[in-house]
C-alpha cells in the first residue's frame, strides 16, 4: 500500500510540473555543472528487485529507493548536491519452514556532495567537460530498527550510522545530437552502527546518448528532444566487516547494461531506465539482482 | 503647377520623415551573440536566466543549432560587452564573437572613422572603413570588440549601407 502510494506521488509530480529542460545519462554523474545561482531538482525512483538465492531461505527482495536530488550553482564552475532517499525495503524469506516478512521505510541517509568543473573545452554546439567530485554520506536514517523477529539485519536498516566520505570524477563529450559520459566515485565507507562497517563501494559508469528525435533540427529557436540512452553501471564493493571480522557472503562485482529514454525539453526532462545485470559476481550465498528500474523527471528553475 | 510642388513637398516630408525615424529609432537594431560550448536545452535555461539579469536586453531568443543569442537592446540603451560576457561566463559558457546591425553617423573619434550611433550616441571605433563623408546616415553590420580600457569598442564592418549622405 505504501509502495503504490508513493509511486502514485511520483508519478503525479510527473504530470503535474509541465515545464520545459535537458539532457544528461540517468544512472552515471556528468561532467556538467550548472549556471550560477542556477536550481535544479530532481526526483527519481528506482526499484531494485533481488531472487534466485543460493540458500534454501527462498530470500526475495523489493527496495524501493525515491531519491530527491537538489542542485545549486554556487558559481559556474562549483556546484552543491544534497540527496535525500526515501526508502521502502522490504526481504521475504522461507525460515524453519514458514514464511517471513521483514523491512523498513522513511527517510535514508542524506549524501552532500560538491562538485568541481576543473576542465573546460568549448566548440560552436559542443563541449568537453571534467569535473571532479566530494562529499560525505550523512548518517541521518534510522540505523537500529527492529521488528517482532529482533533486530533488523544492518542491509534492512534504512541508515549505515556512518560518515562515509566519497571522491570521484566525471567527464562528458557533448554535442547537440550524441552525449558521452564516464564516471568513476568511490565511497570510503567507515564503521557504522553495531560495529558494522560495509565495504567500499567503487562506481564506474560510461553511458552514451543519441538524440532520435527530432531527426532534423530546427534553424533558430529551441526545440524538445527525445533521446535514446545506453549505461554500462558497474560497481565493486568490498566485504562487509563486522566487529572487523569481514562477511563472507558480502561484496563482489556487478555489471549493468541499463538501457534508457529521456524525453527532453528547455526545463524539464522524463526519463526512465531499466539496469540488466550483465555480470554478477557475488561473494558467498547472496541474493542476486534480478533487474532495477529507475523512473524520474528533473525541472530547473 | 502649385499641385505639383504640393505634392514634391508631401512626398519629401514623407520621405525625410521615413529616413529619420529609421535612423532615429533604430539604434543598434540587433546584437548577436556567438555561444560555444551550447549543446543542450538545459544549457540554454541557465543562459537565459544570466542573460535575463541584463537590463538593457530585451527580445532575447536562442538558436541551439546556431549557438546563437539574439537581442535588442532597448531605446537608449548601450551596448555593454563586459556585462554580455560576465552573464555568458556565469552560465558556463564562452563567447565566440558579437555582432550587431547598427544605424548612426559617421563621425571622428580620437582621429579614427567612428561610428555614432542613433539615440544612444554610442561611439564604435571603425575599421574595414572606405571613406565616407563625416555626417553621412550609414547601417553597419559588423563585428564588435573590445579596446582597451575606457576607449570605445571597435566594429569591424561587414556591410556598410549609406542611407543619406551628408553632402
Amino acid at each position: 500500500m505504501k509502495k503504490a502510494k508513493f509511486l502514485l506521488c511520483v508519478i503525479l509530480a510527473v504530470v503535474l510540473v509541465s515545464q520545459r529542460v535537458y539532457a544528461v545519462s540517468i544512472n552515471s554523474n556528468i561532467g556538467l555543472t550548472p549556471s550560477k545561482n542556477q536550481l535544479l531538482i530532481r526526483s527519481q525512483t528506482r526499484f531494485t528487485k533481488k531472487s534466485d538465492d543460493p540458500t534454501n531461505k527462498d530470500r526475495d527482495r523489493e527496495d524501493f529507493n525515491i531519491l530527491t536530488a537538489i542542485v545549486y550553482g554556487i558559481t559556474e564552475k562549483a556546484a552543491l548536491f544534497v540527496t535525500v532517499p526515501y526508502l521502502i525495503k522490504e526481504l521475504k524469506s522461507t525460515e524453519d519452514g514458514s514464511g517471513r516478512e521483514r523491512g523498513d521505510s522513511g527517510v535514508g541517509d542524506i549524501t552532500l556532495l560538491g562538485k568541481y568543473r576543473i576542465y573546460t573545452k568549448d566548440y560552436p554546439s559542443k563541449t568537453s567537460r571534467l569535473s571532479i567530485l566530494g562529499g560525505i554520506k550523512l548518517p541521518i536514517g534510522e540505523d537500529d530498527e527492529e521488528d517482532s523477529f529482533g533486530r533488523l539485519p544492518q542491509d534492512l536498516q534504512l541508515g549505515s550510522g556512518s560518515f562515509d566520505p566519497i571522491v570521484g570524477t566525471a567527464y562528458t563529450w557533448q554535442t547537440l545530437d550524441n552525449e558521452l559520459d564516464i564516471d568513476f566515485t568511490y565511497k570510503f565507507n567507515t564503521e557504522g552502527t553495531n560495529d558494522f562497517e560495509f565495504g567500499d563501494l567503487l562506481k564506474y559508469n560510461i553511458a552514451y546518448q543519441r538524440r532520435i528525435w527530432p531527426f532534423q533540427l530546427p534553424e533558430e529557436g529551441l526545440y524538445s528532444q527525445l533521446n535514446l540512452v545506453l549505461e554500462l553501471n558497474g560497481q565493486y564493493q568490498a566485504k562487509n566487516r563486522r566487529a572487523g571480522v569481514k562477511d563472507a557472503d558480502s561484496g563482489g562485482r556487478t555489471i549493468f547494461l541499463s538501457p534508457g529514454i529521456q524525453y527532453v525539453t528547455e526545463r524539464f526532462i522524463l526519463e526512465s531506465s531499466i539496469q540488466l545485470p550483465s555480470i554478477q559476481d557475488l561473494n558467498g550465498s547472496q541474493v542476486e539482482t534480478d533487474y532495477i528500474i529507475a523512473a524520474g523527471m528533473r525541472i530547473t528553475f | 503647377m502649385k499641385s505639383k510642388n504640393i505634392t514634391i513637398t508631401i512626398s519629401g516630408f514623407i520621405l525625410f520623415f521615413f529616413l529619420f525615424a529609421g535612423i532615429s529609432f533604430a539604434e543598434i537594431k540587433k546584437v548577436e551573440v556567438g555561444i560555444d560550448g551550447l549543446s543542450c536545452p538545459f544549457c540554454v535555461w541557465g543562459l537565459k536566466q544570466q542573460m535575463k539579469g541584463i537590463k538593457s536586453i530585451e527580445k532575447l531568443e536562442i538558436s541551439l543549432k546556431k549557438s546563437l543569442a539574439h537581442f535588442t537592446l532597448k531605446e537608449d540603451s548601450l551596448l555593454n560587452i563586459e556585462e554580455i560576457e560576465g552573464a555568458v561566463k556565469d552560465a558556463g559558457f564562452s563567447i565566440r564573437g558579437i555582432g550587431i546591425e547598427a544605424a548612426g553617423e559617421i563621425t571622428a573619434y580620437d582621429g579614427f572613422p567612428a561610428l555614432k550611433v542613433s539615440g544612444s550616441g554610442q561611439i564604435f571605433i571603425l575599421s574595414n572603413f572606405k571613406k565616407i563623408n563625416p555626417g553621412a546616415a550609414v547601417l553597419i553590420d559588423g563585428s564588435v570588440h573590445k579596446h582597451e580600457k575606457g576607449k570605445s569598442y571597435g566594429l569591424l564592418i561587414k556591410k556598410l549601407k549609406i542611407i543619406e549622405d551628408s553632402l
